[in-house]
């Protein structure tokens, strides 16, 4: 009779134990409305028609080459623009208004494609266009374009001859700038992203429980910072009343991806809002947002770029800083920024891009229209109640788009730090 | 006792499915416009939440009104979104959704741009890059996106006891009629900022209504006579007599798209065409009618096609039709694949798409582009043919096109480049990342089948985004013509 007792009671505490494991999941999926998409082959096609059709053209006269050659004998990071299939893909500018395209020893999509031919073909189709420019699949820098082999290398100068092979330039500016070119259908997939990336986020500050969850317990790139500027980064550092928590966080549909962020404040005891050091700090965001916003245009180059944007973060009262990190022989008064506005969309692209920051080959390379990137930028501000050196600390991270009229949000940016209590 | 704690864990649980189920129908706010305006948001499409359309309000606010305001010269926009625009029809409809937007069911035309079903919103350039945004009277869906919200007027509705109370204590200030409550020291509120060009809602020239998208509700030309006595009464004489229409300020606002409602405008990202592809019962050829299969038309076509008479007719082998914008095709015995006119046609098809979307320009009129297109069109050896008919009387070799792209997303269809609709449709301006309902008729003759036989297809409303770069698609256009063994 007490054995069955305690069976039944096994009995019960199992299936217990799972309506509460149920119960547990279920407000997680409630909110949780959106997918990460999958990449249809329509949708790809359209990606990639729509770049032949309206980014090529453009990148290839702006890098004054009539002939790309990409060889590719396995996956590569053109999988996404070009196709997964391995061949010697050539695009040429023979006038009007398209390049051509085609791909010799490879089967691909032949809508997209306008000549499909055998490999062999290789040096009559050179010859046959008499490019004055060619750029091929390699760099002289330490970069992911540098993709030619040795091999491949030699047995292409070889086939196309001295004349056409003194003509090849690297291809990775021309590469940098067709990866960063968007059409329409890729700017609707990146504000689909944001907002997936964006309830992440929600969902992973959701979960916090002061005194209890660890960063590590948290997804994505979780980070605090304490007055002095000591960061704990996805460590087993526990949530504390007080902290500043930043989480970043991404979503993606194949090589396209984004990542995103959100700010919290964990409430201390007897706190019932935002304390006003944190109200400051997030009035700072929102001002150095609008001069960015304000001052990025299409055209420059990420370093004149940055120029322009230290200019006026100065004028306004700030203190610009080329590293992450508070410089304490700044002036006390003022609040720091430093900012880091790399590509986004192409995961190659967030390296190999252009890029408004301090840093990476990038700020050499001229801001497309319609370029998706982020506003990436941290906020140092002095807490000098608290001692000298002291301050708090925040980064924004929310994706923007380079349009005619200056910045747009293609979803919600960052609405302000959330309360944790 | 173990009973007695499960089941509460139970309970908790189905509550959850049941919030789960609800909330997962119908997830926000965009349904409304889904209802609305057909072909331009999917009524699926998950990203289309209250917090997106805040947000594509704010962006609007903050890059479009300074532009249109500062183009039209008008540096007051008063615009008055009376009660009786929202006839509560639709949105009782609706109630059951959970829907936090009332405005859903307004035939105002900025009713999603301003969230408003009744107010009295009041716009100033001011000077500096921003345009101050005051609701002076009367509620919003998103209060946070304006600088000044001053709240639902007392007086507005006159069966309350505040208004009593204000009549009793306030004799003198009462107006003549109660009519006169309408704009209660907006006098004072214009004065204050001085105005020199006040735009007004209401049309002079722009058939608002009869050009809007009356297949599913027409858009208002604006206020009434008595609205425009009472505040023109309120203004004063000096700022009265600087009222204008602002009907190309309001239209020009419509029509100029940010990129959060580009995103919308690509729909749900499932982008594929497993979704755009009915399944469909197996057709019995000679019994399954084009009805059954939720058909729209019949894609082959005799010279002098009525559809009506087809809609009963049974399918069969060899025909072709279209539900939504897909084409099918029902192949014949012994055939692996559609014969080669149907195949033409298709590539004909793409033709015409690529030529549309490489001769739409910005800075064009509606008119302009569709020269430009039809010029293209006859020079790549096609037809332009006004009315979507085939053209009997035409060189039997050429395809012929029809073409009636527009403006969609917003109630009004201008921009257009078509030869239909009112004159002001094809005299506006295309404006950057307009969403433009790429919509095609190509009827293609198959003289080896007979004289005036034909293949049709429609395209419908192909998603573009008109750039400088041309027409660029953000949801995959249909791809190919599907078969059915």
């Amino acid at each position: 009779m007490n054995e069955n007792l305690n069976n039944e009671g096994k009995i019960m505490n199992k299936v217990q134990i799972l309506l509460i494991f149920f119960s547990i999941l279920l407000p997680q999926n409630l909110h949780s409305q959106f997918e990460e998409p999958k990449a249809s082959p329509e949708l790809m096609k359209l990606i990639r028609e729509q770049k032949f059709e309206v980014i090529l053209p453009h990148v290839m006269r702006d890098n004054k080459v009539d002939m790309w050659i990409h060889v590719k004998r396995k996956s590569d990071f053109f999988d996404f623009e070009f196709g997964e299939k391995p061949g010697i893909y050539i695009f040429t500018d023979r006038g009007g208004g398209r390049i051509e395209r085609a791909v010799l020893g490879g089967q691909v999509d032949r809508e997209l494609y306008d000549i499909l031919a055998p490999e062999s073909y290789l040096g009559k189709f050179v010859a046959e266009r008499n490019p004055k420019r060619i750029a091929l699949n390699y760099t002289d820098r330490a970069s992911s374009f540098n993709s030619i082999s040795l091999t491949d290398r030699k047995q292409l100068s070889k086939i196309i001859g001295k004349k056409y092979s003194k003509r090849i330039v690297p291809a990775d500016r021309l590469a940098a700038d067709y990866l960063a070119g968007r059409g329409m259908a890729e700017v609707a997939l990146f504000g689909r992203l944001l907002m997936i990336s964006t309830e992440k986020i929600e969902g992973e500050f959701n979960k916090i429980v002061p005194g209890k969850t660890r960063l590590s317990d948290i997804s994505g790139n979780v980070f605090v910072r304490d007055y002095d500027g000591n960061e704990e980064n996805n460590t087993d550092y526990v949530v504390q009343p007080g902290d500043l928590i930043g989480i970043l966080n991404s979503a993606n549909m194949m090589d396209f991806s984004e990542h995103n962020g959100g700010i919290g404040y964990v409430l201390r005891k007897g706190e019932t809002n935002l304390p006003p050091e944190v109200q400051r700090i997030w009035e700072h965001a929102l001002i150095t947002r609008n001069i960015f916003r304000k001052n990025i245009k299409a055209g420059l180059t990420g370093s004149e770029q940055l120029e322009i944007l230290i200019k006026k973060l100065e004028e306004s009262g700030y203190v610009y800083i080329d590293k992450d990190q508070y410089d304490k022989t700044a002036d006390p008064e003022k609040t720091q920024v430093h900012i880091d506005f790399h590509a986004m969309g192409r995961i190659i692209s967030q390296e190999e891009a252009p890029r408004i920051s301090p840093s990476g080959w990038g700020r050499d390379l001229k801001i497309p229209l319609y370029h998706t990137f982020t506003f990436e930028y941290m906020i140092h501000m002095p807490v000098p109640e608290l001692g000298k050196g002291k301050h708090l600390y925040i980064c924004i991270h929310d994706g923007v788009i380079v349009t005619e009229r200056g910045v747009e949000f293609p979803a919600a940016p960052i609405q302000g730090i959330r309360i944790i209590r | 006792m173990k009973k007695v704690t499960i089941f509460p864990a139970i309970i908790y649980m189905l509550f959850l499915l049941w919030e789960l189920d609800a909330q997962s129908e119908y997830p926000e706010a965009m349904v409304g416009i889904s209802h609305a305006y057909y072909t331009s948001f999917d009524s699926d499409n998950p990203f289309a939440t209250k917090e997106m359309l805040d947000h594509i309000r704010r962006e609007k606010f903050d890059l479009v009104l300074p532009l249109v305001m500062r183009e039209h010269k008008i540096d007051m926009w008063i615009h008055v979104i009376r009660p009786w625009t929202w006839s509560g029809t639709e949105f009782r409809k609706l109630e059951h959704m959970n829907l936090n937007y009332r405005s859903i069911d307004s035939s105002d035309p900025l009713r999603y741009e301003f969230g408003s079903d009744a107010a009295v919103i009041v716009f100033t350039d001011q000077g500096d890059d921003r345009i101050e945004r005051v609701v002076f009277e009367g509620e919003v869906d998103d209060p946070s996106a304006f600088d000044i919200v001053r709240g639902q007027s007392p007086f507005i509705n006159q069966e309350n006891y505040e208004i009593m109370d204000y009549v009793k204590e306030n004799s003198y200030k009462v107006p003549a009629s109660e009519m006169g409550y309408r704009f209660m020291g907006l006098g004072k509120f214009v004065l204050e900022r001085d105005p020199k060009r006040i735009g007004v809602n209401y049309a002079e020239t722009l058939s608002l209504a009869e050009g809007s998208e009356t297949y599913t509700l027409a858009l208002t030309d604006g206020i009434s006579y008595a609205d425009h006595l009472h505040l023109s009464k309120a203004l004063g004489d000096k700022y009265a007599s600087r009222m204008v229409s602002a009907e190309h300020l309001i239209l020009d606002y419509l029509t100029r798209s940010v990129l959060g409602e580009i995103v919308l405008f690509g729909g749900s990202g499932r982008g594929s065409e497993e979704g755009r592809i009915q399944q469909f019962d197996p057709i019995v050829p000679g019994v399954t009618t084009l009805m059954d299969v939720d058909g729209g038309w019949y894609c082959t076509r005799e010279w002098d096609h009525d559809e009506e008479a087809f809609s009963s007719v049974p399918l069969q082998r060899g025909d072709m039709f279209q539900s939504g914008q897909t084409p099918y095709y029902i192949l014949k015995d012994g055939e692996a694949k559609p014969p080669q006119e149907i195949l033409r046609l298709w590539d004909e098809v793409v033709k015409v798409r690529k030529i549309i979307s490489r001769n739409v320009r910005i800075g064009d009129t509606g008119r302009e582009a569709l020269k430009r297109i039809i010029d293209k069109l006859e020079g790549e050896g096609m037809a332009y043919i006004d009315r979507d008919r085939y053209d009997v009387t035409l060189d039997p070799e050429k395809t012929q096109v029809h073409l009636d792209l527009h403006q969609v997303g917003k109630g009004v269809l201008a921009p257009r480049v078509s030869p239909m609709g009112p004159k002001w449709h094809s005299d506006k301006k295309i404006p950057l990342l307009l969403t433009l309902g790429v919509e095609y008729m190509v009827h293609m003759p198959v003289p080896e089948w007979g004289k005036g036989k034909h293949l049709y297809y429609c395209s419908l409303h192909e998603r573009g985004v008109v750039t400088e770069r041309g027409v660029e698609f953000a949801l995959p256009p249909v791809s190919a013509i599907q078969t059915i063994r």
